[in-house]
């Protein structure tokens, strides 16, 4: 009893450590979890559930020597608005909000994706591949992404590429090599 | 932090028996010393540890195990800094000051009080030193009060009891109780 009431006898000292760890631990993880837009290929996901560790993790696996990570995030439309989140590489987002992102996404590069794939075009122009059939259920990276939830109408899923993209194109495509993997994850 | 009191007893042809209490016995700066040092080694090795811990888990994670890890540095840090401040407050500080106490009693001339002792409520933590209670000793008409550490105060005997202290600095450092003799 002793014991106890003395270690709460500095409770202010341990919350105020608890607080300054908490902080600095956090720092390194972003430093140490993180690099430049240059090195890295970003991809978001407005999907109910993504296990993005785990997604991350399996597309490094795809990425060029030039990459030194992947990272994979959820985001919805409000995030989006915020501009730190239209800095990505790949973007995924169902079709009934495709029209209100789509002048943030480049045209697609179709030399570089596999051929046979669900376009999505606007004014003759493709946009995004389809990663998601409602219809059949069918998906890229089920593993990883949920793209339908219990009482959640199912739609259709698309991926785009970020008009800021640093990786597609020159001086690499990095974020193509990445998605053309995705698309054929289980 | 128990102190073996030196026990000096001497004998007096009235029947009655004198005890003297020394509550810092001759060695008592190289023991208090000695143990301030191992509780400052033992405090250090345990917040290196804890940091080359958190270190080898930052250095072991990758994409795929990121948010775990993070999870685990922050607990270990979180944890084992509460110990160390734990260590710190209650074995690391108080031995130093215990010490810095010690040496300014130390080979200071002692006087001697004697009188009725009682015991004043309240404890005082003096910044920076011991935590001390007062005595208070009533000799006739005069009163007066002196210091005693905390962590003596239970090896008084029952008080209010006519006793001798002896002080320096206002500090209790010996008393000597009248017992009857056997």
């Amino acid at each position: 009893m002793k014991l106890i009431r003395a270690f709460f006898s500095a409770a202010p000292k341990y919350l105020l450590w608890l607080v300054m760890s908490t902080i600095f631990w956090l720092w390194i993880f972003t430093l140490v979890t993180n690099t430049t837009a240059e090195k890295k290929v970003t991809l978001y996901a407005e999907v109910p559930a993504l296990e993005d560790p785990g997604l991350a993790a399996e597309l490094e696996k795809a990425a060029p020597d030039s990459i030194k990570m992947v990272q994979a995030h959820s985001f919805d439309y409000f995030v989006f608005q915020s501009g730190k989140v239209k800095g990505g590489d790949i973007y995924i987002v169902p079709a009934s909000n495709v029209e209100e992102y789509l002048p943030d996404f480049l045209p697609l590069d179709l030399t570089r994706l596999p051929e046979g794939l669900s376009l999505y075009e606007s004014g003759g122009t493709a946009y995004g591949v389809r990663v998601y059939d409602a219809g059949s259920g069918e998906g890229a990276a089920k593993r990883y992404i949920s793209y339908t939830l219990p009482g959640l109408a199912a739609e259709d899923y698309y991926l785009f590429f970020g008009v800021e993209s640093l990786h597609c194109g020159e001086p690499d495509a990095a974020a193509y090599d990445v998605a053309a993997y995705l698309l054929e994850l289980p | 932090m128990i102190f073996i009191a030196s026990r000096v007893r001497s004998w007096y042809n009235t029947g009655m028996m004198n005890e003297m209490i020394e509550l810092y016995p001759a060695d008592a700066v190289r023991r208090e010393t000695r143990r301030y040092k191992l509780w400052r080694c033992f405090t250090v090795s345990f917040a290196l540890a804890a940091l080359a811990a958190c270190v080898v888990l930052v250095c072991k994670t990758n994409t795929a195990n990121a948010p775990r890890m993070q999870w685990r540095v922050c607990e270990l840090s979180a944890v084992s800094g509460c110990v160390v401040i734990f260590l710190c407050k209650h074995f690391v500080l108080p031995g130093k000051r215990e010490i810095l106490h010690l040496r300014t009693l130390r080979d200071e001339e002692r006087q001697a009080v004697s009188g009725q002792v009682s015991l004043l409520p309240g404890k005082i933590s003096i910044p920076g030193s011991v935590r001390i209670r007062k005595l208070q000793v009533r000799t006739g008409e005069k009163t007066r009060t002196v210091n005693i550490g905390c962590r003596f105060v239970k090896r008084l005997p029952k008080l209010p009891a006519a006793l001798t202290l002896y002080t320096v600095h206002g500090y209790v450092i010996a008393w000597e109780v009248r017992h009857e003799a056997d």
